[in-house]
């Protein structure tokens, strides 16, 4: 299932890039344009007529370029034809054969140069990246039912994710999980939808070099065998996709982590050519299964990583008791599995896309959706459960907290571990409010059993005030508009009243 | 904490002690500590998110000390969660970038963040990256004048080039054992450092104070 295209379209890193050639007129152009997401970049010699891409599963783009006497040029996706046919019409096995008009962009003499290294550098990272996705043995039944459940049926989708082996390959993902997501067919081949911020004002210098720097340090969950310029490119793709996001979603605040979640879904868009279809799912994705890790604080973030001891509690009491009574080990140790669908933590990139394929794929069974790689983090926890109990003798948080970090390392396959989730979920499908309130109350549970050890802190800070401070804080700081208010209309009610009693006196 | 204990073995270590290791995001924490504990250093690092700790035992005058040290995410918004590990440490190590200013503006918010979930602890300020001249913006003098102003050690080290690491926690483990011992002679009982309260585990009523001190 490998695309095996020859040198024919490849998206440039322009794409997503905030080069510098960008400034000005021409920036104003592409934006103005909606090429953002579909502009393309063609290598000098191409020939001039359409240009065949043989992908299998027929979703690779193909441009035409009419004039061949402009060397490098950025194409435009047009407002009438192209993106449905592109990518709906022969979703049969087969070549795609599109034509595209194209804007000629006035400076595209200054970016030829780039080019072709560039098509060089794009040929092999889709290919590599197709590769790290592939099943190793094809099961064309199944894709092909994958294929047909993603213009029919959601449900079968979904049922489809969840089944061994998931959703198979990426060139299938690319199309299922953001349907899975919720984002509708129609949303996703309209191309309004393709425009991809170019700019990100909104979002601030600190939060730029933050996500420069977790992006500098992705390099262990690239495919292998990539060069140093590869690197670079899907690097760069990265960066100004996650700023693209954060640009379009200022009440979402960034964390580390969500940049992994990103570049799983960039890989899978990015070996499809389609990275718009990453930016339009993350976008989804902040609003909904990412939303509270992206809160102001990580506050709802503590309590719904708490979730896994309410678990813990309800499936396996000496368990529950071993960690968080006798070790009080925090639930920080799931805090990487939870936030970036264990994509930090697990080492294949094929296991990190199955797994997003389960945790898509069981969108629907928990309300809110969130909680389900917590569910999974449990499920972890369980099935090693004997192990903990018997090896763990130290109860003390470090043994207990290394013990617990590594479990996601020990798994040979993922399969056995999926399955165990989903009884897990659906057991407890209905009940995720209960847990809720329970997590809360284990984690003020934990907070006192690690505030009991020094006994003469058992009181928490805040307490340094006497009654007098506090009323004075509640009446001049807090309530001191009130406060004032009341002091005026006092003031008034008393002038009024003796005045008036004065000028009564006077007129008799 | 484990004077006489040895985890089950017999006598595998004299002292167990807890250092953390705090600072901005992408100033070398991780590296410096896996330079520590593994003697490796990797391009190839990865962001931490929440927290890890390695294990190394070091002899200092004649005696096996074992320590425990844990790295923590750099980004703020972590501090909710990581917070709770700050409890029971012996040691912190504050590391900044010699090559971002930044980086060295912000030990006082961190030094800030120990003084509020710690009690009594002993401290060390350390400039990592420091293997290029050329790219050094934080110079030795300023930090060394705010070092003395705060009363803690400065060490310039490259986890990299393996400079000044290996002192450094040689150095941090001396005070700690120091202090350990100052306190065992008047009162044998207090010579466990603890901690007040854990701010996030109080609802939202800690960070909000916290914001209006900074």
């Amino acid at each position: 299932m490998s695309l095996t295209s020859g040198k024919s379209v490849y998206l440039t890193a322009n794409e997503f890039s905030t080069d510098d050639e960008f400034d000005g007129d021409s920036a104003k152009d592409s934006l103005d344009s909606g090429n953002t997401s579909a502009e393309a970049s063609l290598k000098d010699e191409v020939v001039d007529s359409v240009v065949v891409t043989p992908t299998e599963a027929g979703f690779a783009k193909a441009l035409q370029t009419q004039n061949h006497q402009t060397r490098a040029k950025e194409l435009g996706y047009p407002e009438g034809d192209t993106a449905s046919s592109t990518l709906e019409d022969d979703s049969s096995v087969g070549s795609v054969m599109s034509s595209k008009e194209y804007n000629e962009n006035e400076d595209s003499s200054d970016e030829e140069d780039n080019v072709s290294e560039e098509v060089e550098i794009q040929e092999d990272v889709l290919k590599l990246c197709n590769e790290i996705a592939e099943a190793q043995q094809p099961d064309f039944q199944k894709q092909d039912e994958i294929e047909r459940a993603c213009f029919e049926n959601l449900i079968h989708l979904r049922t489809l994710a969840i089944s061994e082996g998931g959703l198979l390959a990426n060139t299938l993902r690319k199309r299922a999980w953001p349907l899975l997501l919720g984002i509708s067919p129609l949303d996703l081949d309209d191309q309004q939808n393709y425009r991809v911020p170019k700019y990100f004002p909104r979002v601030t210098t600190k939060i730029q070099e933050l996500v420069q720097l977790d992006v500098n340090r992705v390099l262990k969950r690239f495919p292998p065998n990539l060069s140093e310029t590869q690197q670079d490119h899907i690097q760069s793709y990265l960066n100004n996709l996650i700023l693209a996001v954060l640009q379009s979603n200022p009440q979402a605040h960034y964390y580390q982590g969500f940049h992994d979640i990103c570049l799983t879904f960039l890989l899978v868009c990015l070996a499809q050519n389609v990275p718009y279809i990453a930016y339009m799912s993350l976008n989804k994705m902040v609003e909904t299964t990412l939303a509270p890790f992206m809160e102001k604080t990580m506050e709802a973030t503590n309590e719904i990583i708490h979730v896994v001891f309410a678990i813990l509690e309800k499936e396996d009491k000496a368990l529950y008791n071993k960690i968080v009574v006798e070790s009080k080990c925090p639930a920080a140790f799931c805090l990487p599995w939870v936030i970036t669908w264990f994509s930090h933590t697990l080492p294949n990139d094929t296991d990190i896309f199955r797994l997003s394929d389960f945790i898509l794929g069981c969108g629907d069974q928990l309300n809110p959706s969130y909680l389900i790689p917590v569910f999974l983090s449990a499920a972890l926890v369980l099935r090693n459960s004997d192990e903990i109990k018997e090896n763990v003798t130290d109860t003390d948080i470090a043994t207990m907290h290394h013990t617990l970090a590594q479990l996601p390392l020990h798994e040979t396959s993922l399969e056995p571990w999926l399955k165990d989730s989903l009884k897990l979920i659906k057991k407890y499908a209905g009940k995720e409010k209960q847990l809720m309130a329970r997590a809360i109350k284990i984690k003020d549970y934990m907070n006192e059993l690690w505030n009991e050890e020094p006994v003469r802190r058992r009181r928490p800070v805040n307490r340094n005030g006497s009654v007098i401070a506090t009323v004075g804080r509640f009446v001049f700081i807090r309530h001191r508009w009130l406060t004032l208010a009341i002091v005026v209309l006092g003031a008034a009610f008393f002038a009024q009243r003796y005045g008036g009693v004065e000028f009564e006196e006077s007129t008799e | 904490m484990a004077n006489q204990r040895g985890g089950g073995q017999s006598k595998e270590y004299d002292h167990l002690f807890k250092l953390l290791i705090i600072g901005d995001s992408g100033v070398g924490k991780s590296a410096l500590l896996l330079r520590f504990a593994d003697n490796v250093f990797s391009t190839n690092y990865i962001t931490t998110i929440g927290v890890d700790f390695k294990i190394r035992t070091l002899v200092v005058d004649g005696e096996k000390v074992k320590l425990q040290i844990w790295d923590t995410a750099g980004q703020e918004r972590f501090r909710t969660i990581t917070s709770t590990y700050y409890r029971g440490t012996h040691g912190v190590i504050i590391v900044y970038d010699v090559t971002n200013g930044e980086s060295f503006a912000n030990v006082k918010r961190w030094l800030h963040e120990i003084e509020q979930n710690c009690d009594v602890v002993n401290k060390v300020l350390v400039g990592n990256k420091n293997d290029d001249p050329s790219r050094k913006v934080v110079l030795t003098t300023d930090a060394q004048r705010y070092a003395d102003q705060m009363q803690i050690k400065l060490y310039e080290t490259s986890a990299k080039d393996n400079i000044n690491v290996e002192e450094m926690f040689m150095s941090i483990t001396e005070s700690v054992l120091h202090t350990k011992k100052q306190q065992q002679r008047p009162d044998s009982s207090s010579n466990i450092v603890q901690l007040p309260s854990h701010p996030g585990y109080k609802g939202t009523r800690n960070p909000k104070s916290k914001n209006k001190c900074c």
